[in-house]
C-alpha cells in the first residue's frame, strides 16, 4: 500500500472499509439501487471502484461513469457508453443501433472516440430513447451489471442552472426511475454517489419521490483503530521510518478518520522528514506538522473557509447568531449538550420567534454542512482541527450557556 | 564552466530557450523537492488513477525552475521518460476560458513538445489544432480536442504530464464548469497527469464545494535553508562562504532563490561588509525588476501593497487601511487578492490576522527609494547585520580585542599615520625637502643636468615646495577638502615639467589626491586619479617616480579592496609584485614587501587561509635578510599576521613559534615601528597562552609588556599597552577574579586620565571592561550606571561602538545583569534603539514578551538570542 493523496484508490492502495463493502455488496447482490453519500474526500469514489473491482472478479459487469463534467443528459449517456465500450457485445450492438454515426468499425476507435461518436448522435429529442436502449442492452447481459454514476448531484445542480433546468432535472430523474423499474431480477443495479446531497436537492424541487427507490448509504470516517492501522500500514511501506507512536499522535490530532485527511497528514509527515533530512518521522513531528502545515497558513484557508461558508449558508442574521453560539459552545466545552440546547432556546425566546425550532434547524444545517455531528450527550465538532481553530478564533469571549441570563 | 556567463543562473523563465543540460546544471537547490515529484510520477506509471501535484510557493521560490528540471528529466534517457512526456504551458499564456480552450492549449503545446522527436505526429497535431481553432466554437470542440490529445498520448505510448503555472489565475478566469470538467479527466483518465504551480494556497483548494478540494498532492516550496543558500551562492558567485556569512543574505532575501541569485551576481567578490553597504545600489540596479512588479498590479491593489511594504512589519487590516488612507472593507478584500497573487502573506487568524509583503527586499527597496527618514531603520538593520555576521559566532568583548590587537592596519597617529598611509611619504618627503634645501644634483637623478638646468630646477623647487608643504599640512590636519585643490594645483602647474625632482613631487601630489578621495570614501574618484597618475608616470624611468608608481598601484589595490572588489584588488597587487620584484632598489623592496603583506590580508578576507599564509611566508623568506628597518617592519608584521591565522586555525603551537620568533628577533630594536610589531607579537603570545588555559604565563607576558615598553615614546606602542591592560582585565573577568579585574581596570583608568594615548576604541573598550568588572564584583548598580553612560555616548554609526554593543550586551547577560534594566536603557533613546533593534527584540523575546517587528529583524534577533543562550551555556 503506497501513500496516495488525491485520486481514488483501489486494490493494493485501498484500505479496509470491509464492513461497508460487505453491506454494499449485499445490497447490490440483492438488486437494490444504492445512493452513496458522504462528505467530500471520504472515499466514495474509491469504495465504489473497489466494490466494482471485487464484483468483476465474481463475473459481474462493472460500469463506472463519472458525470461531474456533463452538461446535459446526452453527456451522461455518452459517458456511460464510454464505460460500456470494453464490453464488446454491447458496444458493437449499440453502435449498430446508432449506425448513422459509426463509419469505422468500433475496433478501430478508442473508448473515448466511442463516447464522442455516441455523444454526436444524441440530441434533446433522442437521448431518452438511445439511453434506454443502451441500459437495456446492459440489463440483457447474461451476467449482472453494476453501474455507478459518480457525482450525479454535481451534474444535476449544473443542469438546474440552465434555462428550464428544474424540468430537465425532473425529466432526467423520472426517466431513470422509469427505466430502472423495467429491469427486474437484479440484473442491473445502479449506484449513485456524490458529496452534495441529492436528497435536499430533490426535496427543494418537490420531487422527492423520484429517488425514493434508492437504498441510502452514508459513508463515514474510519474509526480510531482503523485509522491507526492504516497509518501503520502506510508507515510499513514508506521509505522513511516512522516511529511507533506517530499513528496514535496523528489520530489524537485529527480526532476523526476522514481517509483523505489521514493520507494527507501522512504525506506531509514524510515530506517533512525528507525536507529536513531526517530518516524517520518522530512523534514530535506530528505536532510540528499539525501546527505549521495544517493549522498554519496553508491550513488556515480551509478553516477560514468554514467561517465564510457559514455566513453565506445561513444568510439570516439571527440564524447566524445562533450558529455562532452553538459552535462557540461546542468548541470550548467539547460538546453542545441537549441541556445547553434547551437553555439556549430559553435564552433566545424573547428575541427570536420559535427559538427552539430555529435552533434545531440551525443544528441540522450545521450537521449537514459538516461542522458538527451527533455524539453521546449532544453534538460535537466533526474535526478536532476545526474545533481547535474555532475555539482560538471565537472562544475567547464565550460565556458558557448554562451560566448566562436571558438575552436582551 | 568557470566563465561568468556559464555561472549565470536564469532568474526569470528558467527553461525557456534553455537546453536541458543547462537546466540540469543550474539546478543546484531543491533536490529533495525534485525527488518527491519524481517519486509521485514514478508511482503514476502503472496506476489507473494518477496523483496530481500542485507546487505552492510565492514568487521567486523556484517553482518554474523545478518544473523545468522535471521536464528535463522527462526528456532525458531514463525509465520515467519512456513512460511520460512533459507538456509545458507557457507561463503567461492563459488564454483559457473554458474546457475547450484548455484542451486546445494542451494540443498546441503537445505538438510543440514533440516537434523534434516525432515531426510527423507534431504536424498532424498542428493541423488538427488549426482545424479546431478555425471552427469557432464548433460542436463538441472540447471533446474533440481532448480526443486528439488522448489519441496522441496513445500513439506516443506515454502519459502526458501537463505543466501549468499559476493555477489560481487559470481557475479565476474560466467559466463555472471548468473545474469539474477538468477534474473528470484527472479522475478518470490515467493518461493525463497535472503538475501545477500556484503562488499561494488559493481558497478554492480548501473549499469543500470546489472541484479541486483535496485533489492535489501538495508540495510547498519552503524558503531555502542556510545550507541551500550557501550552495546556490557558491554556484553563482563562485565564492565558498560559511553558513554564518550566508545568514544575513538568507535573511534579507528570505531564502528566495531568485533574490539570492540577483544578490549573488551583484556581489562579485565583495566582502560581506561591502556587499551589505552596497545593497542599496543593488536595489537601484534592479529598480526595473522591482518597479515592474509593482506596475503589474492594478492601482488600488498597488496602493494597499505599498502600504503593507511601508509598514514593513506584519500589520493588521486596519493599520494597512490607515496607512493607505482607504476604508477597511475594501482593503480587506484587496488583501485577499494580493494573497492570491502571492505578493502578500498572512499570518494568524481572525482579528489577529496580520499581513506583510511576501517577498523580502521589496520593503527595503521601497523604503530606501522613498528616502524618507524611515529608511534609516533599514540602514541601521543592514549595518547591524554586517557587523554581527562578520564576527565569529560567539565573540566576546575579549575576542574583539584579541582580534583587533592582531589585526591590520596598524594604528598610527599624526605624522606616523601619514607615513604609513602615503607609502614612502617619509622617505620622499625628506628627500624632496632636503633637495630643496640643498640644491645639488640628486644622487638618484640624472646627473647630466647642466648649470642652467640647475638654476631652473632650483627655481621650480622653490615655487613648488610651499604648495607641497601646504597640502601636507592641510591633509595632516584632516582638512581634506582644502588639501585636494592644493595638490591639484601642483599637478596642473608643474605637470609638464620633465625635471626629475619636480616630477617626483607632481607624482606624489597626484597619489595624495587619490589617497584623500579614498579616505573620503569616494572610491571611484580615488581609483580614477590613481589611474591617471599611473597613466602619466607609468613609463617613467626615473627610479623615484617608479617607486611612487608602484606605491600608487598598491594604494589602488587597497582602494579596490575598500570598494569590496577583492578580485580586482588581488589582481592589482599581484601585478605590482610581478612587475617590481626584481628591482633591487631598497625603496622598491619596501613597496614589494608591503604589497605581499597586503596581498596576504586580502586573501584572508576571502577566507583563503592557505594562500594568506603563503603570502606572509613570501614576505618572510624574501626580506628576512634585508638590512633596512623599514623593510623589517613588514617581515615582523608578516610573522605576527601569520601567527594570527594560525591561532584562528587552532594551531597554537605553530602560532607560538611564529610570535616568539618576532620577539627574539626584534626584541632589542630601538626602532619604534619595529617595537610596536614586537609588542603586538607578545600580546599574541599572551593570547595563545590564555587560550591554552595557561593563565600564569599569559599574565606574566602581559606584565612584561607593560614593564618593558611603558616608557617608550611611540604612540603605537602606547596604544598596544593600553590594549594589553584591557585584555588582561577581560581575562581576569573570564577567570572570575573580580578583585584583580577591578584593580587592573583602575590602573587603566589612571593611564587614560593621565592622557595615555588611546583611540576611540580603547576608550570604549575600557568603558565596557569597567562595566564587566563591576558586574563581576556584584556592583550591579554601578555597572548599570557605567553602561548607561556608554549608551549615552553611543554613536549608532560608529562601527566599533556597535560591534562592542553587540558582544557587550550578551556578555553582561552572561554575568547575570538584570535584563529588564538593560532593556530599559537600550530603549531610552529612539534613534539608538532603532540601531539596536535586533538586540532589543531578542531581549524582549527572552523576557517572554510578544514582539511585532519586520520578519528580517525577528530573524536576526533570533540569532542574537541564540548567541546569548549559547554564551550563557558555555559559561556554566
Ligand atoms: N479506502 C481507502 N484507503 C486508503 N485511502 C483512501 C481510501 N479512501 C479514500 N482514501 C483517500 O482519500 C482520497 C480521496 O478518495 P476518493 O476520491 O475516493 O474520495 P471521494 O469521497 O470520492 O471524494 P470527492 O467527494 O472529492 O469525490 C484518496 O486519494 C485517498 O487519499
Ligand atoms: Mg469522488
Amino acid at each position: 500500500m503506497k501513500s496516495v493523496t488525491g485520486p481514488w484508490v483501489s486494490g493494493e492502495d485501498f484500505f479496509d472499509r470491509e464492513n461497508e463493502l460487505q453491506i454494499l455488496d449485499q445490497r447490490v447482490r440483492d438488486g437494490n439501487h444504492v445512493l452513496l453519500t458522504g462528505q467530500r474526500r471520504m472515499g466514495k469514489t474509491s469504495i465504489a471502484m473497489e466494490l466494482g473491482r471485487r464484483l468483476q472478479a465474481d463475473e459481474w459487469g462493472f460500469l463506472f461513469a463519472d458525470v461531474e463534467g456533463a452538461t446535459g443528459p446526452e453527456d451522461v449517456i455518452a459517458v456511460i457508453a464510454e464505460a460500456v465500450y470494453p464490453i464488446r457485445s454491447i458496444s458493437s450492438r449499440f453502435a449498430k443501433a446508432m449506425h448513422r454515426w459509426f463509419t469505422e468499425s468500433i475496433e478501430e476507435i478508442s473508448a473515448y472516440d466511442f463516447r464522442l461518436k455516441v455523444r454526436a448522435g444524441l440530441s434533446e429529442e433522442t437521448w431518452q430513447q438511445h439511453g434506454g436502449t443502451l441500459l437495456r442492452y446492459c440489463a440483457d447481459l447474461a451476467n449482472p451489471v453494476l453501474l455507478v454514476l459518480d457525482e450525479l448531484p454535481i451534474f444535476l445542480k449544473r443542469m438546474l442552472r440552465q434555462k428550464g433546468g428544474r424540468q430537465k432535472v425532473d425529466e432526467f430523474l423520472s426517466w431513470l426511475r422509469g427505466l430502472l423499474q423495467q429491469f427486474s431480477g437484479g440484473s442491473f443495479v445502479l449506484m449513485v454517489s456524490g458529496s452534495i446531497g441529492l436528497t435536499p436537492l430533490v426535496r427543494r424541487l418537490g420531487i422527492s419521490d423520484r429517488i425514493n427507490y434508492f437504498y441510502p448509504f452514508q459513508l463515514g470516517p474510519w474509526n480510531r483503530e482503523v485509522t491507526i492501522e492504516c497509518l501503520n500500514r502506510l508507515a510499513e511501506n514508506s521509505t522513511v521510518k516512522v516511529d511507533s507512536g506517530v499513528a496514535n499522535a496523528v489520530y489524537e490530532r485529527l480526532d476523526t478518520g476522514i481517509p483523505h485527511q489521514v493520507q494527507f497528514f501522512f504525506a506531509r509527515l514524510t515530506d517533512h522528514a525528507l525536507m529536513h533530512s531526517q530518516d524517520r518521522v518522530a512523534v514530535e513531528d506530528v505536532d510540528d506538522v499539525y501546527h505549521n502545515d495544517l493549522l498554519g497558513p496553508a491550513g488556515q484557508n480551509y478553516l477560514v473557509h468554514y467561517e465564510s461558508r457559514l455566513i453565506d449558508g445561513l444568510g439570516d442574521d439571527q440564524d447566524l447568531t445562533i450558529a455562532m453560539e452553538i459552535l462557540a459552545e461546542a468548541s470550548t466545552k467539547d460538546v453542545f449538550t441537549l441541556e445547553a440546547q434547551r437553555q439556549l432556546g430559553r435564552l433566545y425566546l424573547p428575541i427570536v420567534d420559535n427559538a427552539p425550532d430555529r435552533i434545531s434547524e440551525v443544528l441540522d444545517i450545521l450537521e449537514h454542512e459538516g461542522y458538527i455531528e451527533a455524539c453521546g450527550g449532544g453534538r460535537r465538532f466533526t474535526s478536532r482541527l476545526l474545533k481547535d481553530w474555532w475555539a482560538a478564533r471565537f472562544g475567547n469571549n464565550h460565556v458558557p450557556i448554562e451560566r448566562r441570563g436571558p438575552v436582551r | 564552466m568557470d566563465s561568468v556567463q556559464d555561472r549565470m543562473i536564469r532568474k526569470f523563465n528558467p527553461g525557456t530557450f534553455q537546453s536541458d543540460e543547462e537546466v540540469i546544471r543550474q539546478f543546484t537547490v531543491r533536490e529533495r523537492e525534485l525527488g518527491i515529484v519524481l517519486d509521485v510520477l514514478r508511482g503514476n506509471i502503472k496506476t489507473p488513477s494518477c496523483q496530481h501535484v500542485l507546487m505552492v510557493a510565492p514568487r521567486g521560490r523556484g517553482k518554474t525552475m523545478l518544473l523545468a528540471r522535471v521536464a528535463a528529466e522527462l526528456r532525458a534517457e531514463n525509465e520515467l521518460s519512456r513512460k511520460m512526456l512533459p507538456v509545458r504551458f507557457m507561463e503567461e499564456s492563459h488564454e483559457v476560458f473554458d474546457i475547450a480552450d484548455f484542451w486546445l492549449e494542451t494540443l498546441f503545446y503537445l505538438s510543440k513538445e514533440i516537434v523534434r522527436s516525432d515531426p510527423d505526429l507534431a504536424r498532424e497535431l498542428q493541423t488538427v489544432h488549426a482545424d479546431l481553432t478555425g471552427q469557432w466554437r464548433g460542436e463538441f470542440l472540447a471533446e474533440r480536442a481532448r480526443a486528439a490529445v488522448l489519441d496522441a498520448s496513445d500513439k506516443l505510448g506515454r502519459k502526458l504530464v501537463l505543466m501549468i503555472e499559476n493555477m489560481q489565475t487559470l481557475c479565476d478566469d474560466v467559466d463555472e464548469d471548468f473545474g469539474w470538467q477538468l477534474r473528470e479527466t484527472l479522475q478518470t483518465e490515467p493518461q493525463v497527469i497535472l503538475l501545477g504551480t500556484a503562488t499561494s494556497r488559493f481558497e478554492r483548494l480548501d473549499d469543500l464545494r470546489e472541484p479541486f478540494f483535496g485533489l492535489f498532492r501538495m508540495l510547498d516550496l519552503k524558503p531555502l535553508d542556510a545550507e541551500a543558500c550557501r550552495r546556490l551562492w557558491q554556484v553563482v558567485s563562485g565564492d565558498d562562504v560559511s553558513e554564518r556569512r550566508i545568514r544575513p543574505l538568507q535573511i534579507l532575501t528570505g531564502g528566495n532563490p531568485r533574490l539570492l541569485v540577483i544578490v549573488a551576481e551583484f556581489a562579485g567578490h565583495r566582502s560581506l561588509r561591502k556587499l551589505m553597504e552596497e545593497l542599496v545600489s543593488l536595489v537601484d540596479d534592479h529598480t526595473e525588476y522591482f518597479r515592474g512588479h509593482l506596475e503589474a498590479l492594478p492601482p488600488t491593489e498597488r496602493r494597499v501593497y505599498l502600504a503593507a511594504m511601508d509598514l514593513w512589519q506584519p500589520s493588521s487590516t486596519s493599520e494597512i487601511a490607515a496607512r493607505a488612507r482607504m476604508d477597511v472593507r475594501s482593503v480587506s478584500s484587496l488583501l485577499g487578492r494580493l494573497i492570491d497573487r502571492g505578493v502578500v502573506m498572512a499570518q494568524g487568524t481572525g482579528r489577529k490576522r496580520l499581513y506583510s509583503a511576501a517577498e523580502r527586499l521589496y520593503s527595503i527597496y521601497y523604503k530606501v527609494r522613498r528616502e524618507r527618514g524611515e529608511a534609516a531603520i533599514v540602514h541601521y538593520l543592514i549595518r547591524f547585520m554586517s557587523m554581527f555576521y562578520t564576527k565569529q559566532e560567539l565573540v566576546t568583548m575579549a575576542d574583539t580585542f584579541r582580534m583587533e590587537a592582531a589585526g591590520f592596519p596598524i594604528i598610527k597617529e599624526g605624522l606616523d599615520r601619514a607615513r604609513a598611509e602615503i607609502p614612502h611619504f617619509g622617505y620622499l618627503y625628506d628627500h624632496a625637502v632636503s633637495s630643496v634645501a640643498e640644491p645639488e644634483p640628486s644622487s638618484m637623478g640624472f646627473s647630466k643636468s647642466s648649470l642652467s638646468d640647475l638654476s631652473q630646477r632650483q627655481q621650480l623647487l622653490f615655487r613648488i615646495s610651499p604648495k607641497w608643504i601646504e597640502g601636507n599640512i592641510l591633509y595632516l590636519s584632516g582638512n581634506y577638502d582644502a588639501a585636494i585643490p592644493v595638490y591639484a594645483s601642483i599637478v596642473e602647474e608643474f605637470g609638464r615639467i620633465k625635471i626629475p625632482d619636480v616630477e617626483i613631487l607632481v607624482a606624489m601630489a597626484s597619489v595624495s589626491i587619490g589617497h584623500i578621495y579614498d579616505r573620503k570614501g569616494d572610491y571611484d574618484v580615488a581609483i580614477a586619479s590613481y589611474d591617471e597618475m599611473i597613466e602619466r608616470f607609468g613609463k617613467s624611468t626615473e627610479p623615484r617616480v617608479k617607486v611612487t608608481v608602484a606605491a600608487c598601484l598598491v594604494n589602488k589595490g587597497t582602494t579596490q579592496c575598500h570598494q569590496g572588489d577583492l578580485e580586482s584588488a588581488i589582481n592589482t597587487i599581484e601585478n605590482v609584485v610581478k612587475q617590481y620584484e626584481t628591482d633591487a632598489m631598497t625603496q622598491m623592496r619596501e613597496v614589494v614587501a608591503r604589497a605581499l603583506l597586503t596581498l596576504g590580508t586580502f586573501k584572508g578576507q576571502l577566507g583563503k587561509r592557505a594562500e594568506e599564509i603563503e603570502s606572509y611566508d613570501e614576505v618572510i623568506n624574501r626580506f628576512s635578510s634585508d638590512t633596512k628597518d623599514a623593510v623589517q617592519v613588514f617581515v615582523a608584521n608578516a610573522m605576527t599576521n601569520k601567527s594570527v591565522v594560525l591561532i584562528e586555525c587552532g594551531d597554537f603551537e605553530e602560532a607560538l613559534v611564529a610570535c616568539e620568533a618576532v620577539e627574539s628577533r626584534y626584541g632589542g630594536t630601538g626602532e619604534p615601528e619595529l617595537m610596536a610589531s614586537v609588542v603586538r607579537a607578545m600580546l599574541n603570545v599572551g593570547n595563545i597562552h590564555m587560550q591554552k588555559g595557561d593563565h600564569q604565563n599569559a599574565i606574566a607576558i602581559f606584565n612584561r609588556i607593560v614593564e618593558d615598553y611603558d616608557k617608550v615614546e611611540s604612540v603605537e606602542v602606547q596604544i598596544y599597552i593600553t590594549r594589553t591592560l584591557i585584555i588582561k582585565t577581560l581575562y581576569f573577568i573570564e577567570l572570575g577574579k573580580s578583585e584583580d579585574a577591578l584593580s587592573t581596570c583602575e590602573k587603566l583608568e589612571r593611564r587614560l586620565q593621565d592622557g595615555g594615548k588611546a583611540q576611540n576604541s580603547e576608550e570604549l573598550g575600557f568603558a565596557w571592561v569597567k562595566v564587566m568588572a563591576l558586574l563581576l564584583h556584584s556592583q550591579e548598580q554601578d555597572a548599570l550606571a557605567s553602561f548607561n553612560s556608554i549608551y549615552h555616548d553611543f554613536d549608532p554609526v560608529n562601527e566599533a561602538a556597535l560591534s562592542m554593543m553587540q558582544s557587550g550586551v550578551s556578555d553582561m547577560i552572561v554575568l547575570g545583569v538584570s535584563e529588564r534594566e538593560v532593556l530599559d536603557v537600550l530603549q531610552s533613546d529612539e534613534r539608538k534603539a532603532q540601531a539596536l533593534s535586533p538586540i532589543i527584540v531578542a531581549m524582549k523575546m527572552r523576557l517572554g514578551e510578544t514582539v511585532r517587528a519586520p520578519a528580517e529583524v525577528i530573524e536576526v534577533a533570533e540569532d542574537v538570542m541564540r548567541t546569548m543562550e549559547e554564551k550563557s551555556n558555555r559559561r556554566t
